[in-house]
């Protein structure tokens, strides 16, 4: 009788039978040698293989040159990785940010300066360069290509142009964009770029940090000379593999995935709307994420909602719930000008890959139910 | 009669359709509580409030997401029993209905009882909602107060078979309708009974020690926490002598309580027989604590308001109860009277040493808890007879 749905993609998403393979082809051959790519030996080289295959096959999906991308830990490292080394850098210039950014990036140093967004979750692009025509010198902006709780796309080729012709560099989050929009590189303009693989079905604790153009080549962690001397520690062989297969897989799902999410999430909303016409569905308006629809049942606290659907098998969250499991109220809305109760009583539904019309049904059976429950 | 069949929890239905919200501190009671309904069948949700952040408390500034390691032991013992567990985030109606009112109160001059308040307007009134938002039949807790059903179907509260870790004093302001919707499954056990059973389920908490402080004070330090947040109440003032005479200085009003004598700082020679002083009263508007012998303290009729009964309507105006007005004291004979607008009068049978406002009258039929009310003013009406 109990569910079992999950719909929290844009927190993490299902392990993808290829990524899966691939993970399992290098800890496979890992068993007799340890597969280090530093290493001179024969079983360096075969681990190098795998890490530089995994380089080639990420670069065709994203259209750049191999050397330009980074292996790491993931989007919260590269986040980190890159503001700090701007703030140390540069320490008399500024670092703009949005205030709709994930935490990574608003809690990554101190003294950030954070532009507004508008109730539709846009970027204000206009107190953008009004800020940037202002002194202190900005050295760097950092914008989101799409947002985590919203799902709303920013313009990031033209906040790449407005950031540049402003003489500063532009560092993007795509963690939530990367194989859910299209996302050419070169097209971005961006001087960086976050990725985490575990956003589209590969294993977690590894993405990457894409460089662009500029030539400044970030760098946290030091002593190793792994990642031609920019990100040191030893390789997350399996994790890289595993990471480039995912890619590989959901860069050619990518249109018809984006097709098959927005149809769902269309007739979702509207049966939603349906059966509480009270809600209100965030960036309803502005171009989406087809996999993301966040939504406020006004009066009904986010976290009785998303232990309610879990306690009948619906697994999905706030985006908002730290580590600890405590669920707070979504800053991202609040930062788009809406009320504290809106932001309390927030819901994501976050889909991907693997998600089907039964369980986007599933769901609306179960939202009916308690819908009714919590009416009375 | 009865309704038909009833489970373990009173309920007309078998335990795997019953969903129970169990109130989880972390510590071994609600613990073994949630285990133990868990073991009987029952679809257990297990639910732990972040109250407070004792990084905060302790050092402003300070900030963390990281729940302490109550939490943590609750959630640990959800998993390795395998059922679900929440944290809620309570912090701002923690800190609005019971810390603040906490500071407020020794401003007053007042002894308060914040495990009352949380209770009250925390865990029996927001997290009951939440249970009944989560299509819960009740909600257990780990107090050892024991609940019965009369015949009319009617809920009841008494104290808890060991005396000894009876909480019944805490609950007092729990109403009916709370009342019929809660369960306290250790209400007939001695602590004994249920490290038993922690150890039989294997609880990783089986050994934690019993918490003695209010939660949210560190190592029982209350003045800290009031003068952090209520810096006046560490203003410097007059120790006065109820016959007018100053007699010493006070730091603060903070670190003074009814019937307190050690640490008032004022040498002999204040009286002729050197008989010890007391603290009688705290006068919060002119920042003096008063002193005097130990008569000064005899009080014998209480003057409760926001009371909380259990008994019906029609019951009788005036009756003989014994009452309580701490926790760890045994029952004495009074009479309430109850008045009008939640009020009431409780007139002692002998007179009583170190009553203060803001502390709880809770009344009793011998065990049975009847209800009580918070101490307003306090008087003494008639001359004690002296041996």
């Amino acid at each position: 009788m109990k569910n079992n749905i999950y719909l929290d993609y844009n927190a993490s998403a299902p392990l993808r039978p290829e990524s899966r393979k691939a993970l399992l082809t290098v800890l496979d051959t890992s068993t007799n040698a340890a597969l280090n790519p530093s290493a001179v030996h024969n079983y360096g080289r075969q681990a190098r293989k795998f890490v530089e295959d995994a380089r080639m096959q990420l670069s065709t999906c994203l259209n750049i040159p191999p050397a330009q991308i980074l292996f790491n830990s993931g989007a919260t490292e590269t986040n980190n990785t890159i503001l700090r080394f701007f703030k140390e850098l540069y320490p008399d210039e500024t670092i703009l940010v949005s205030a709709i950014e994930h935490p990574s990036v608003l809690q990554a140093c101190e003294n950030l300066e954070t532009i507004p967004a508008t109730p539709q979750g846009l970027v204000n692009l206009t107190a953008l360069e009004d800020r940037l025509k202002k002194e202190p010198k900005v050295s760097l902006v950092s914008i989101m290509a799409v947002n985590n709780e919203t799902g709303v796309i920013q313009d990031v080729s033209k906040i790449s142009r407005i950031v540049h012709s402003h003489g500063a560099l532009f560092h993007c989050d795509a963690a939530q964009a990367f194989g859910k929009i299209e996302l050419d590189i070169p097209e971005t303009g961006a001087d960086f770029l976050s990725l985490s693989a575990h956003k589209i079905g590969a294993p977690q604790g590894v993405g990457a940090l894409i460089l662009g153009l500029c030539g400044i080549t970030p760098i946290l962690l030091r002593g190793g000379g792994q990642e031609k001397s920019a990100r040191a520690g030893t390789e997350n062989t399996a994790g890289i593999a595993a990471f480039a297969a995912a890619a590989t897989a959901a860069h050619k799902d990518l249109m018809p995935q984006r097709e098959h999410l927005s149809k769902m999430r269309e007739a979702m909303e509207s049966q939603l709307l349906n059966i509480s016409p009270e809600i209100i569905i965030h960036g309803q308006d502005v171009p989406r994420a087809p996999n993301t629809s966040f939504f406020s049942l006004p009066g009904i606290p986010s976290e009785t909602m998303m232990m309610a659907l879990d306690l009948e098998g619906i697994a999905l969250s706030n985006g908002s719930a730290c580590s600890s499991g405590r669920v707070k109220p979504s800053n991202v809305l609040i930062n788009m000008g809406q009320s504290p109760e809106i932001a309390s009583s927030a819901l994501r539904v976050s889909t991907g890959w693997a998600t089907t019309q039964n369980d986007i049904d599933a769901f609306l059976n179960v939202w009916e139910k308690l819908a009714k429950r919590w009416k009375k | 009669m009865r309704a038909k069949q009833t489970n373990s929890l009173g309920l007309p239905k078998p335990p795997s359709e019953t969903r129970v919200v169990v109130a989880m501190s972390g510590g071994v009671d609600s613990s073994v509580t949630a285990a133990l309904l868990h073991e009987e069948g029952y679809d257990v949700v297990g639910v732990t409030l972040q109250l407070y952040d004792h990084g905060q408390a302790v050092s402003p500034g300070s900030k963390t997401c990281c729940a302490g390691q109550d939490i943590y032991d609750a959630r640990r013992v959800a998993e390795e029993r395998s059922f679900p567990h929440y944290v809620l985030d309570y912090e701002t109606n923690f800190r609005e209905s019971v810390i603040e009112d906490f500071a407020d109160s020794y401003l007053r001059g007042e002894t308060p009882i914040p495990c009352v308040k949380c209770n009250q307007g925390v865990k029996f009134r927001d997290l009951l909602k939440v249970a009944k938002d989560l299509g819960a039949d009740c909600m257990a807790t780990g107090h050892y107060i024991k609940r019965t059903v009369d015949d009319q179907g009617r809920a009841h509260l008494h104290r808890a078979h060991d005396h000894g870790k009876d909480q019944s004093y805490f609950l007092f302001a729990t109403t009916q309708e709370q009342l019929d919707y809660l369960r306290f499954p250790l209400g007939s056990w001695s602590k004994d009974v249920t490290r038993r059973h922690a150890q039989r389920l294997g609880l990783l908490n089986a050994e934690k020690p019993d918490s003695q402080d209010i939660c949210f004070v560190p190592n029982g330090d209350y003045t800290k926490i009031v003068k952090k947040l209520r810096p006046s109440a560490e203003k410097p003032g007059d120790i006065v002598h109820i016959d007018g005479r100053i007699v010493g200085k006070h730091d603060g009003i903070v670190h003074y309580t009814i019937g307190q004598r050690k640490g008032l700082g004022i040498g002999g020679g204040v009286t002729e027989n050197n008989a010890p002083l007391y603290v009688v009263a705290i006068d919060s508007g002119q920042n003096q604590v008063l002193v005097g012998p130990k008569e000064a303290l005899a009080r014998d009729t209480l003057y409760l308001k926001d009371c909380n009964w259990l008994f019906p309507d029609n019951k009788t105006k005036t009756s003989d109860v014994q009452v309580k007005f701490r926790s760890t004291m045994a029952p004495i004979p009074a009479t309430l009277t109850v008045e009008e607008n939640n009020r009431a009068i409780i007139t002692l049978e002998t007179p009583q040493y170190g009553i203060a406002a803001g502390q709880a009258a809770v009344c009793y039929a011998d065990d049975n808890l009847l209800g009580g009310g918070w101490i307003n003013s306090s008087h003494l009406s008639r001359t004690e007879s002296r041996p």
